[in-house]
């Protein structure tokens, strides 16, 4: 899922969200014909999900965290803005990782999946905020 | 997949531009994390003795008579090393504990730092040694180990139906209790729970053999699910942890997680006065929902922006497996797909699910299974019950759940017949100001100050007037959902029918169960003439809606995971008893109900002692697991996110770990801890300092024996989310 964006320029591309401070997911079809959701950002490699759902988490995360840089953490490895964020806030970051879903996170983190949803939410609503607060003080 | 082992710091990028806008955001309905005074901390000494493979929590631990200790190794990711790459059940080989009261009969283990360290089962002494893996051939080759069948003998599996189940059937092995047949203990059955929808509990012949080693008869192993006694009740499902009782049988406990019909905080009285239960209602009330687990989704298609997370809605998984273990049709299924077509022939009876299930004639063939309904139905981790034989304490896990007390009238096994047990239903009331900030003013640490607790009767019946009851609602399918709530034939037209009647049930209530006005009509005849004199059709309410009952009369039903409740055998008063509260969060953490304390992730172990009538009136802290905030040199040695306790005879504490796997430790097993409890005279010291709730806090941080293997170094990073976390 997740893949840093090295691939080739896109056949056809479009804005699938556009966010703050030139935060957006660019929507692109692939030579094979597959639909791809790129994550950009200032400073960041970017990375590409396959479901929009994932690509849209990644971008709540990075806001809720206030921005953080893929590169060079490894391949999947969790930038340390994101494990210093809390629970909520590094699950959310997991379930956007290659072959996790929410079972597997719930039975990874000890939790039942309702939960694992809930911290799903909490940081797509606290993104949401920080957007706003964002754009109330003109930071766009 | 996900391999966290390399981290650096890293600049970060937009924080300068964001971060004024940031402040003050709160992060939900809990308060903060923070560095709570006393977590982590213990009250005597943690040990450590062993930690599971990678992927699987501790549980199901039992001690035998002659101190060897067995516990399931529960859903290991499949890509350890084997044998430790599917479930199992497994004993120490050679080692037995001494049982003196002191942990001094076992070496303490070091933490798992290296991935083969964390892809295996170690132990400080002895070999974890599996005598028994979930899906081995049983009962001369026509079962699986802990797969539940279809009358007609085919597996329930995902490969042979289409739906959802809870965990892959035979993966989840539990709670394990041995019943011996002969005096020394050395002979007899192990019963095993499955913890799966449908569910089951296998009934294994084990022995020891001269050279001390433990040897599973699987030829003659059963699955007690498929016999049809226990298909008659209704089988069973979720059974997780459960108890051996003081009459030597086992009990196992239904962790029916699908029984809130509301979620979280929420009240059934709340829904009324609203008239819609959007926003507020839980997941029991999509039962016979075609597709059940399908609502939520439906809901957030339905609602948008204004969706709300249905509590307990995923443990709707596997409800339909559990008809056609019944005998229903698979008519629902296209090919290769579930589909919404109604089950239409035989449909599980919500309110035959969420109790604690004995077996009363433990090596009858087949044994005849008995639940107890007077004892309310819950998402059960385990009961507690006491030598006084009528006695029992209770967890209901989850979120905004309880703990509950149970009295029986009489002597539970002088019962003839055990469905005419009959007793009171209690649940508890936090009553101590300093357990709520909105009180004392302040957030009080849940490791400096005790829960006092005061049990309210719910209710009172007798096991076979609650069956009667139950039957009442045998014969509802998920074809009466559409018809009762939608208005479109759902023939001509299912998914307008559906969704109409999804609708419905959201603003009215489903109609086909106890309803939303009859549940507050129960507590205002509560309120206004006690647990005794509601009305005769209403009594039924606190024994099958107890959650919901208990928090429409203003229980404290705001405990989070309650999972393990144990005394030693015999216990009587002046004995502890242990309950074990996986995280103290949420609604123990927020701002509402009669518990708003500060936060501690890692959960708390609390200590009530028995008083002369059994009562329990106080909860004192005696373990402290770690905040989230804490570092590994805090976290790696403490006990986060307790699960199952047992208590041995010599009055120490099996503590099982079902954890957060990430930061706060440096290593993501989940592990064994043995507690033992601080000298008397130093409890005495300490409860007289903790009177009056001044805060007791005295701390022995872990076990403070500096065995911690590599934590903080190795890799550059600075100890917490280490370890090798993904099954790619």
């Amino acid at each position: 899922m997740p893949q840093p964006d090295t691939t080739a320029a896109p056949t056809d591309s479009s804005i699938y969200r556009e966010y703050i401070l030139d935060v957006r997911i660019v929507e692109r079809t692939t030579g094979d014909g597959d639909t791809r959701y790129r994550f950009e950002a200032p400073d960041h490699q970017g990375v590409e999900f396959a479901d929009p759902e994932m690509a849209t988490l990644y971008a709540d995360v990075y806001f809720d965290v206030n921005g953080f840089q893929e590169a060079g953490t490894g391949e999947h490895g969790v930038p340390p803005t994101v494990i210093q964020a809390g629970r909520d806030t590094l699950v959310a970051y997991f379930l956007t990782q290659d072959g996790v879903d929410v079972h597997w996170a719930a039975s990874f983190y000890g939790e039942k999946p309702e939960k694992i949803e809930r911290y799903v939410s909490r940081v797509r609503k606290r993104s949401k905020k920080i957007r706003e607060g964002a754009k109330q003080k003109q930071l766009t | 997949m996900v391999d966290f082992t390399r981290r650096q710091v890293l600049s970060k990028s937009v924080a300068a531009a964001l971060g004024a806008s940031v402040i003050g955001v709160a992060s939900g309905e809990e308060v903060d994390e923070s560095d709570t005074p006393g977590a982590p901390s213990v009250k005597g000494e943690l040990k450590r003795f062993s930690t599971t493979a990678f992927g699987a929590e501790v549980t199901g631990p039992f001690v035998f008579q002659n101190g060897s200790l067995l516990y399931s190794l529960q859903h290991p990711e499949a890509e350890n090393p084997e044998p430790f790459d599917t479930a199992g059940i497994g004993y120490f080989s050679g080692f037995q504990f001494e049982l003196d009261g002191t942990n001094d009969d076992f070496d303490e283990l070091s933490t798992p730092q290296t991935e083969a360290e964390q892809r295996q089962v170690r132990s400080g002494n002895g070999d974890y040694t599996i005598f028994a893996h979930g899906r081995d051939e049983i009962n001369g080759g026509e079962e699986r180990l802990g797969v539940t069948q279809t009358p007609d003998g085919t597996d329930i599996t995902l490969d042979n139906f289409e739906g959802t189940q809870y965990g892959a059937a035979g993966t989840n092995p539990d709670c394990n209790q041995f019943v011996p047949t002969d005096e020394d203990g050395t002979e007899g059955y192990l019963f095993t729970n499955w913890e799966n929808s449908p569910g089951n509990v296998s009934r294994i012949p084990l022995r020891q053999t001269r050279d001390g080693e433990w040897e599973a008869d699987l030829e003659d192993a059963i699955n007690l699910a498929n016999t049809e006694p226990f298909r008659e009740i209704g089988g069973t499902r979720i059974n997780c942890y459960g108890d051996l009782s003081p009459w030597g049988t086992m009990i196992s406990s239904e962790e029916n997680y699908a029984h809130p019909r509301v979620s979280l905080t929420n009240q059934v009285g709340d829904i009324v006065d609203a008239g819609t239960g959007k926003g507020r209602i839980g997941g029991c009330q999509f039962w016979n929902r075609p597709n059940p687990t399908g609502i939520q989704s439906a809901v957030d298609d339905y609602y948008g922006d204004e969706a709300w997370s249905i509590q307990g809605y995923w443990a709707l998984d596997g409800v339909e497996f559990l008809a056609y273990y019944l005998g229903a049709e698979q008519s629902d299924q296209n090919s290769n797909s579930n589909s919404t077509e109604p089950i239409s022939d035989t449909y599980p009876n919500p309110y035959r699910y969420g109790y604690h299930v004995d077996f009363r004639e433990p090596t009858a063939d087949p044994p005849q299974p008995v639940k107890y309904y007077v004892m309310g139905r819950a998402s059960w981790e385990a009961p507690n019950i006491q030598a006084d034989e009528q006695t029992v304490y209770m967890c209901s896990d989850g979120d905004s759940k309880g703990i509950y007390k149970f009295v029986a009238d009489e002597v539970i096994p002088e019962y003839d017949d055990p469905m005419e047990v009959s007793g009171t239903l209690y649940a508890p009331k936090i009553t101590n100001p300093q357990a709520d900030a909105s009180t004392v003013g302040t957030r009080k640490s849940p490791a400096e100050y005790s829960l006092d607790i005061e049990w309210i009767p719910l209710g009172s019946a007798s096991n076979a007037e609650i069956e009667e009851w139950i039957a009442e609602y045998d014969d509802i399918t998920q074809s009466d959902y559409l018809r009762a709530h939608a208005e479109s034939d759902w023939v001509e037209d299912r998914e307008a029918a559906l969704e109409e009647a999804d609708r419905e049930v959201i603003e009215n209530g489903n109609q086909n169960y106890i309803t939303n006005e009859e549940i507050v009509e129960w507590a205002d005849q509560y309120y206004a003439e006690g647990p005794d004199n509601v009305d005769e059709k209403l009594r039924r309410v606190p024994f099958l809606e107890t959650r919901a009952a208990a928090k429409e009369i203003g229980a404290s039903i705001e405990f989070n995971k309650a999972e393990g409740v144990d005394s030693k055998d015999g216990a009587g008063p002046g004995d502890p008893v242990y309950f074990g509260i996986s995280e103290f969060n949420d609604d123990l953490a927020n701002d509402s109900g009669d518990i708003q304390m500060d936060r501690v992730d890692g959960g708390v172990v609390y200590r009530g002692v028995l008083e002369s009538d059994y009562n329990i009136s106080t909860l004192e802290p005696v373990i402290v697991g770690p905040d989230f905030t804490d570092e590994p040199e805090d976290a790696d040695d403490a006990l986060r996110n307790v699960d199952n306790v047992y208590v041995m005879d010599d009055g120490r504490v099996l503590c099982c770990e079902d954890g957060f796997g990430g930061p706060a430790r440096s290593y993501p097993n989940d592990g064994l801890y043995v507690y033992e409890p601080e000298p008397e005279e130093e409890s005495e010291r300490n409860e007289n300092g903790g009177n009056d709730n001044n805060g007791n806090g005295n701390g022995n941080n872990g076990n403070g024996n500096g065995n911690n293997g590599n934590n903080g170094n190795g890799n550059g990073n600075n100890g917490n989310g280490n370890g090798n976390n993904g099954n790619s």
